[in-house]
């Protein structure tokens, strides 16, 4: 790693790799840092000896990336460097990025920064959703994809969002069982996808190959249904679940009781905009793009024009968005960079209104994602008063009425009044939910009192890594 | 009971031996210490600050840090974005 590069790009997820690919071998000296073991971010993943078909057709195109980046960044002759289990602290004034690294916090200065930084997953909290056996859909399928191993010999699935076909699908490759998949939305939701299926036919494709799957296996699939209550010493043991109306609330008397070891939950997506509130970019909330998003104009350059953003942070829509944007916000860099011949001037033109065009297919496609995955108001606001809602601090939904009941009425007056989103997470888990719940208990108050707030380090830092040797 | 869930098709790295709460756990290059953990059946990680409330891997992807255990001494360690290394000895159940 040098003192300084031309580029640093934040995440090495499709975004980020696509972006790295679009600069190589331009003369660009481009750093890329990425916090997982591996380069790949929460799609590419894959070990040995797995089958290598997948249903998502964009998936061999990004291990090609994957390993394109990594090649690259392995040459000494290459302008590419790629630091894996790094994290970016804060980004400061003159372009100064904080890295920390190999235990240290080194300050590397940068032209341009990209985040590229993804998304990850929104919960629903319910009674006794932090004993162990309770992990999110993800959690579930990086155990699988990343380290060959089942989530349990048995899961069970809850929550919404289309995550949940995949992850049943994959577990039962796998020699897994699934006990059931129970879906908060009603089943004719999917047919809000008609009017883009003949673009998104591959989606389609997939959505299909898994409904078949799962039906081989005789997989229950029940919709409205919610989990009322995970049960369990130190240990999850059994869940009770609950149907739902039509307006989301839970129906009094129709709980069952279901025994489980595991259980896998999520509620669809938010974007990681931590780095980019540090930074001050502007952010804008668009539900339909999963809520706090990136501002960015056309080409992707953010409010703070050193910055540029890419993915899933500039709205949730997936894997192909993700590429198109990262390709994107590579030609951005390749431009202002003063690094595209005049002779190439056309080409590239053309080349931005294809991604420009495509990503608005996208986005149409995100927003359809995005709405299989939103919960009801009624969901938050019918949280039981026993369960936790800030996990690290250990804050209840009882604590938090009597705070909002008080006036604390915005994230941040919540986060004085009762430490919410003040552990280790930094709010990154209870902070999504806190929105809605204050929203479903203050329909009145507008979203934009409830922008998340961070500072550096944005991440977890041992003081020692800011001291010298 | 220990209840190996390593899926039988995967080609695995060099087997290796951690140390989990003084007890042999095997692992497989290429794993992350969740991963070794949850394959041992080993969930529960460690009490969260404010009760006894046990706790385990949430969101598998470095954001929760509920999975924290101590490594080789060095407290706070997130299991999921840890990857195994031979003689690795971990603590679970602390907490700072």
């Amino acid at each position: 790693m040098k003192d300084q590069y031309d580029v640093i790009i934040v995440g090495a997820g499709m975004a980020g790799l696509a972006a790295a690919d679009a600069l190589t071998g331009t003369g660009i000296s481009t750093l890329v840092v990425d916090e997982n073991p591996h380069a790949g971010g929460q799609l590419l993943r894959r070990i040995e000896g797995r089958k290598k078909w997948s249903p998502d057709a964009m998936k061999p195109k990004g291990f090609a990336l994957a390993q394109t980046i990594k090649e690259a960044a392995a040459d000494p002759g290459s302008n590419l460097d790629l630091i894996s289990q790094a994290q970016v602290l804060g980004i400061f004034q003159e372009h100064q990025v904080q890295i920390l690294f190999q235990g240290k916090v080194r300050e590397v200065r940068a032209e341009y920064i990209l985040l590229a930084t993804g998304a990850r997953e929104r919960y629903l909290p319910f009674k006794g959703w932090t004993l162990p056996g309770v992990m999110s859909l993800g959690a579930a399928q990086i155990l699988m994809k990343s380290s060959g191993i089942l989530p349990a010999r048995e899961t069970l699935i809850a929550g919404t969002s289309p995550l949940q076909m995949a992850l049943a699908g994959e577990i039962l490759s796998n020699g897994g069982k699934v006990r059931a998949i129970l879906d908060e939305n009603p089943a004719q939701e999917n047919f809000q996808f008609l009017p883009l299926a003949r673009r998104h036919w591959a989606k389609a494709l997939e959505g299909g190959w898994y409904t078949a799957r799962l039906a081989a296996a005789r997989v229950p699939h029940r919709h409205r249904t919610r989990i009322k209550e995970a049960l369990g010493e130190t240990e999850l043991e059994a869940v009770v679940t609950v149907k739902t109306d039509r307006k989301g609330r839970a129906v009094p008397g129709s709980e069952e009781t279901i025994e489980t070891k595991a259980l896998a939950v999520g509620y669809g997506f938010v974007p990681n905009v931590e780095l980019a509130v540090q930074a001050g970019c502007r952010l804008i909330h668009d539900a339909a793009r999963g809520g706090w998003i990136m501002e960015t104009d056309e080409d992707l350059t953010a409010s703070q024009t050193h910055i540029l953003a890419a993915g899933e942070v500039t709205g949730v829509a997936g894997v192909k968005k993700s590429w198109v944007e990262g390709r994107l916000a590579g030609l951005t860099l390749k431009d202002r960079l003063g690094k595209v011949p005049t002779g190439q001037r056309g080409e590239l033109e053309t080349e931005r209104r294809q991604l420009k065009a495509e990503r608005s297919h996208q986005d149409a496609y995100g927003r359809f994602l995005n709405r299989l995955c939103r919960l009801p108001r009624a969901a938050y606001e019918e949280i039981n008063d026993a369960a936790v809602i800030c996990r690290c601090e250990g804050v209840t939904m009882a604590t938090l009425k009597q705070r909002v009941a008080q006036g604390f009425d915005t994230p941040t007056a919540l986060k004085r009044a009762s430490r919410t989103g003040m552990g280790r997470c930094q709010g990154r888990i209870c902070g999504p939910v806190i929105q809605e719940v204050l929203a479903a208990l203050n329909p009145g108050v507008p979203i934009a009192g409830a922008k998340p707030a961070l500072r550096s380090p944005v991440k977890n830092t041992p003081i020692a890594a800011y001291l010298e040797d | 009971m220990c209840d190996d869930l390593r899926i039988a098709s995967v080609k695995r790295g060099t087997k290796m031996e951690l140390t989990v709460d003084g007890r042999a756990v095997p692992a497989f290059e290429g794993e992350t210490v969740l991963a070794a953990l949850q394959a041992a059946g080993i969930k529960k990680l460690r009490h969260s600050r404010q009760s006894v409330e046990a706790r385990g891997a949430l969101c598998g992807m470095g954001i929760c840090y509920e999975c924290r255990v101590t490594i080789n001494g060095v407290p706070d360690q997130r299991a999921c974005m840890t990857p195994v290394q031979d003689g690795m000895v971990i603590a679970t159940g602390e907490e700072k």
